[in-house]
């Protein structure tokens, strides 16, 4: 198997920012859906855990350490901004 | 479609690093999932005395349950609870909410005796299921949720392309080792997929919500938790006024529970408020066979109805919520579904568990770093302590007397301690594996006699299919012995062959490794 140097960036990302981004990022969509509550709950209940479970999947593939955090961040960032303005 | 070599490799890595991280939390969950399964029909095992049914009408059960909340009526308890007599539990139960915390009496339904809580095996073990008695424990296990999810998906995108063939690839008599358990660790994986999806989602939403509530109130409801309870189908109960109140009439609530509701189980009866003006009780059901079975009914002090909840939910939060615990703890199903279940929950920690061996094998043909020597030594003694634990509990449960102060407690004592000593064996023993072999096989000698043990006890005989949850108590504990004592050769034979094969050094190389972890070429 081709072997794949895995950066303390990434991996850190990927246990840290990601999951909290992930689950932020479904928490927002959830918010600014046009639905009722119970629909906007189901989305939630349904789509927070799983976007926190592969939100690291995509840590590990970003191309740095770097770019892993700040897509978290940036993606957190959008989703408390679509919080506070939902 | 197939993964780049890139993308497979660095996802092959976080399954791989995920899975050996989190392999023994998941596995003590799955293993101990059938316990959950069937914690209440353990009833009339760890309680002797629900063994002979007294005969009562349930008008009398009701009548008895009536006296016993006008009584308590005047303690105005914040919350308080009844359960009537069932088959599995042939008392009254009563339960007190102190401290925080969940107590319970029984209450003979004739005679009025009452006893307390002698054992609480079947609830323990559905708790340490779902970790709750360890510090944190819920949130832990919420997060190995969410590595499971993690897991799940990460395994089926290695498998793209290949999934059918990998699913039903098995070479028991592969030479190198590591493609058995590669083998086996695939096709577990993809036969138990759906299944651990289900588990991990559930799980996760199971252990989590209570700890996010106050974020997802903020975000999805302005911050209002009465609109939340409204959409999860759960509406807070009114404050107490502080008026004292006499009791509610539980037989005329029963009678219009189960008018509305004729082919769900109606035996308890949850009561807020008690002694107050703005008394609150509730009559859940269940319906089995059905995959929304949870309905209740809501009264007031005046018995008129203020809340019902359908089976399956009237929303479509409620609804799908209905529809995924239900198929979590397989209440749709009835018994022979319940046994699936917990035949698969015992595979997936078997899946669990290959993968871990795989990783061990994968590093053995590298060399050891300290890292793989601590996980052969947690493998080995995390997933043997959970067995060790299940058969001292099951044993504290026989020997302890049953009116000691704390038993309970003790037998819980007893759980905690047989797993900590099997995992401190593996940790400094010289081979960790033949550790795990001898607490396998003692665990199984353990749970085989247990049925012995109760039966000298008891003066009857064991295995007697005419003693109903006895038997099929009986008959799990004895087919677990088989498969423990089964697991402990196995891994035995293991042990032996590997030293052999050390003892023979200028024996042939090890087979190299045809099988699957070579990433797909590029398109």
């Amino acid at each position: 198997m081709a072997t794949h140097v895995h950066g303390l960036g990434r991996v850190s990302a990927a246990i840290v920012a990601a999951p909290a981004a992930g689950l932020l990022a479904s928490l927002a969509a959830a918010a600014v859906l046009p639905a009722s509550p119970e629909i906007r709950l189901l989305t939630w209940a349904l789509a927070g855990f799983p976007a926190a479970a592969a939100a690291p999947c995509f840590a590990l593939l970003a191309k740095s350490g770097a770019r892993a955090w700040a897509g978290s961040a940036v993606t957190a960032a959008a989703a408390g901004l679509a919080l506070v303005l939902a | 479609m197939k993964l780049s070599p890139r993308a497979y490799a660095i996802l092959w890595d976080g399954h791989a690093w995920a899975g050996a991280a989190s392999s023994v939390i998941l596995f003590a969950i799955f293993f101990l999932g059938p316990f959950a399964l069937f914690a209440e029909q353990l009833g009339p095992w760890q309680e002797p005395a629900f063994r002979e049914a007294p005969a009562v009408s349930q008008d009398a059960a009701i009548a008895l349950a009536q006296r016993i909340v006008d009584e308590e009526a005047v303690n105005e308890p914040v919350w308080f609870g009844v359960s009537l007599p069932a088959d599995e539990e042939p008392w009254l139960r009563l339960w007190h909410f102190d401290e925080g915390a969940f107590h319970y009496t029984w209450l003979h339904p004739v005679t009025g005796a009452r006893i307390g809580e002698r054992s609480d095996l079947g609830e323990f073990l559905n708790a340490m299921h779902f970790l709750e008695p360890l510090p944190y424990g819920t949130a832990i296990a919420g997060i190995a949720s969410i590595v499971l999810l993690f897991l799940a998906g990460t395994g089926l995108a290695l498998q793209l392309g290949r999934f059918l063939r990998e699913a039903l690839q098995f070479r028991p008599g592969g030479k190198a080792r590591r493609t058995q358990w590669s083998d086996a660790h695939k096709v577990v994986g993809s036969v138990t997929l759906p299944f651990v999806i289900v588990f991990a989602l559930t799980g996760a939403i199971l252990c989590l919500a209570d700890l996010l509530q106050p974020t997802v109130t903020q975000a999805l409801f302005d911050g209002d938790a009465a609109a939340h309870s409204r959409a999860t189908e759960w509406p807070n109960p009114p404050a107490a006024s502080g008026k004292p109140a006499k009791a509610p009439d539980l037989a005329a609530a029963f009678r219009i529970a189960t008018a509305r509701y004729p082919d769900a189980e109606h035996r308890w009866f949850f009561i807020d408020n008690l002694g107050d003006e703005n008394v609150s009780m509730d009559l859940p059901g269940e319906q089995d066979g059905t995959l929304g079975r949870y309905t209740n009914v809501r009264f007031a002090g005046d018995g008129s109805v203020t809340w019902t909840r359908d089976a399956g939910g009237s929303n479509p939060y409620a609804s799908a919520m209905a529809l995924l615990f239900s198929m979590h703890f397989a209440g749709w199903a009835g018994y022979g579904g319940k046994m699936l279940f917990a035949a698969l929950s015992l595979l997936t920690a078997f899946g669990i568990l290959a993968g871990n061996l795989l990783w061990l094998e994968r590093r053995r043909a590298k060399g050891f770093a300290r890292f793989d020597a601590l996980l052969e030594r947690l493998t080995a003694g995390g997933c043997a302590a959970m067995p060790a634990a299940v058969a001292a509990v099951f044993l504290a449960n026989q020997l302890l007397p049953l009116d000691l102060d704390g038993r309970a407690e003790l037998e819980h004592g007893a759980f905690f301690a047989a797993a900590l000593a099997v995992i401190a064996w593996a940790l400094v023993a010289r081979a960790p594996a033949r550790a795990a072999a001898h607490a396998l096989l003692g665990s199984a000698a353990v749970l085989f006699a247990v049925p012995f043990i109760d039966a000298v006890r008891f003066g009857r005989l064991p295995l007697d299919p005419r003693t109903g949850w006895l038997y099929g108590t009986e008959v799990g504990l004895v087919a677990l012995a088989l498969v423990l004592a089964g697991a402990a050769f196995a891994i035995g034979r293991i042990v032996r062959r590997s030293s052999a094969s050390i003892a023979r050094p200028l024996a042939a190389p090890p087979e190299t490794e045809p099988e699957t972890i070579a990433p797909p070429r590029a398109a």
